[in-house]
């Protein structure tokens, strides 16, 4: 049985979003902030699993915090940010578990960011000039969703994950799951494997970024599903050296 | 007449092929599926594509060329996708059926169909490998539908554990407040132990036992409410937050006619009175009208 997850409706959502840029301009701590995730009128799906046990969001919030408190090291660095995003991102998976139906529906991604984890969200993003209002909304600039879905799609045991060039492409891996390239793991893992496969005095994250868009290209004119693993091989050895050409013509 | 498309080689054109793209489960038309689906469901289709003689003509591609119809569906929200691949034989209509796993897709999903094959480079003559050489529209399958449905879980309740050998339970939330959601504050809870429970989570039950568990429902949740401090129910905006568990109390009560106030009244002082006017407003065991 699947685990039903609390959800926030829309008009909950804006009354809770000028609570939280409130606080934030005032430089208090998020009042939205529940440790067990209880909050008057959040909902429910109203069918399908279980709903899910305050110690269970309990437990999740306190892993959560663990995991992003390794990101405050004296360092203070993008890298120690970066493996604390990474850390985040195994205990999302480890805690709501590998099938994404029970936390991507509307409003629920929102849930953990605004009512169970405001606090991590305005630690890790707080710091900007302006309010970080999409992080704790659903979508792509969420705080969680995305670490999540990388996660889930490129496990970080999969790729050198920790390693300083794991940072440098960081950004660019994030980018990658607003693409529908993200679906296709055969072509995703081809690209990560190819992304040091760059000409020499070409910025690596400039290459990678561009190697992605060709193979989002190449993902809208061709059926890669029917090719087998070493025409799918050929094809990606062919989209780097497109990629290689367009990139040294610059 | 060819479309006119941005693709690096020559395509036929939308109508040389016809098809349809059909939902078998859990409903029988797409829009239907938010109605009946919830989470963790699986989802079947079935696609169905006949490529016309005029395909072949207006891509510039031979009689032999072996071609594919691939079946795409994907959630936009997961970023999960899965393709299915036939290839197409001769002039009969192609079929496709998937199951799509309930687990990995959420909110709506998108099909589309695409018919592939080598097709011919405009620039170059050079084959084009597995180009999408035709694509249909993409059909969108909502699944959340409006959440009007009553807060319910079916389960193994000798599995669960904690729980009594009865057929349901309406399971009140130790945190109700006057505020909480419905969903969040009250929910059924249907024993699939029982053949009772069975039919009653699959919607098939209609007599005695759904009216039992329409009494059940009405009662437990005016005296759940009855039971919270006054001062906090009447701060309620009922109109503005009707799903809000003391909006749901005070629309029961108008079942029932009366007014909140009067249903949590009778409900602390003279329940067996409140239980006498929900059975007569479920019409409990009283036959056929006379």
């Amino acid at each position: 049985m699947t685990t039903l997850y609390p959800f926030l409706s829309e008009a909950l959502q804006t009354g809770m979003l000028a609570d939280l840029e409130r606080d934030w301009l005032r430089g208090a701590s998020p009042s939205t902030l529940r440790s067990d995730g209880r909050y008057p009128g959040r909902q429910l799906p109203s069918a399908g699993g279980a709903p899910v046990r305050d110690g269970e969001l309990r437990e999740l919030r306190e892993e959560i915090c663990a995991a992003a408190a390794t990101g405050d090291s004296s360092e203070g660095t993008w890298a120690a940010q970066r493996r604390a995003d990474r850390a985040v991102g195994r205990v999302l998976l480890q805690q709501l578990g590998p099938d994404p139906s029970s936390v991507f529906r509307t409003g629920t991604w929102a849930f953990f960011a605004m009512v169970l984890l405001p606090d991590v969200v305005l630690k890790r993003y707080g710091d900007s000039k302006k309010f970080p209002k999409e992080r704790f909304q659903d979508g792509r600039r969420n705080a969680f969703s995305t670490l999540y879905l990388r996660e889930l799609l490129l496990p970080s045991s999969d790729s050198s994950a920790d390693s300083a060039e794991d940072d440098l492409l960081a950004e660019e891996l994030l980018q990658l799951f607003d693409r529908s390239l993200a679906a296709d793991q055969r072509l995703l893992r081809a690209m990560v494997a190819r992304r040091q496969s760059g000409p020499r005095g070409v910025d690596q994250r400039t290459f990678f970024r561009e190697l992605l868009r060709e193979a989002t290209f190449e993902r809208t004119v061709t059926m890669l599903a029917v090719l087998d693993d070493r025409e799918l091989g050929e094809l990606a050895d062919q989209l780097v050296q497109r990629t290689a050409v367009r990139v040294s013509r610059r | 007449m060819p479309s006119i498309r941005l693709m690096p080689f020559s395509t036929p054109s939308f109508e040389s092929v016809e098809y349809n793209i059909d939902v078998l489960a859990p409903a029988s038309s797409p829009e239907a599926v938010a109605a009946v689906w919830s989470q963790g469901m699986n989802l079947s289709l079935r696609a169905e594509a006949l490529v016309r003689e005029s395909f072949r003509r207006e891509g510039g591609l031979s009689q032999s060329e072996p071609l594919h119809l691939s079946l795409v569906v994907s959630c936009p929200w997961t970023k999960w996708e899965m393709t299915e691949v036939r290839q197409v034989d001769g002039q009969s209509p192609t079929e496709i059926s998937a199951v799509i796993p309930g687990g990995s897709i959420a909110n709506a999903v998108d099909a589309r169909l695409h018919v592939v094959g080598n097709g011919n480079r405009m620039s170059s003559p050079d084959k084009h490998r597995a180009a999408k050489l035709w694509t249909s529209d993409s059909l969108r399958i909502p699944l959340t539908a409006r959440e009007g449905k009553f807060p319910t879980s079916a389960m193994s309740f000798s599995k669960t554990g904690g729980l009594r050998p009865v057929p349901w339970k309406v399971d009140i939330s130790e945190h109700l407040e006057a505020e909480t959601h419905v969903s969040d504050g009250v929910r059924l809870l249907i024993n699939t132990d029982f053949e009772t429970g069975r039919q009653l989570a699959a919607g098939l039950e209609s007599g005695t036992a759904l009216d039992a568990l329409r009494m059940d429902i009405m009662l437990s949740i005016i005296e759940a409410v009855a039971a919270l401090p006054e001062s906090e129910v009447s701060g309620v905006d009922h109109e503005e937050n009707p799903l809000c568990v003391s909006g749901v109390a005070a629309k029961l009560a108008r079942d029932l006619g009366l007014d909140l106030g009067a249903a949590l009244n009778l409900s602390a002082n003279r329940p067996g009175e409140l239980r006498e006017l929900a059975m007569a407003s479920v019409g409990f065991l009283t036959g056929e009208p006379v």
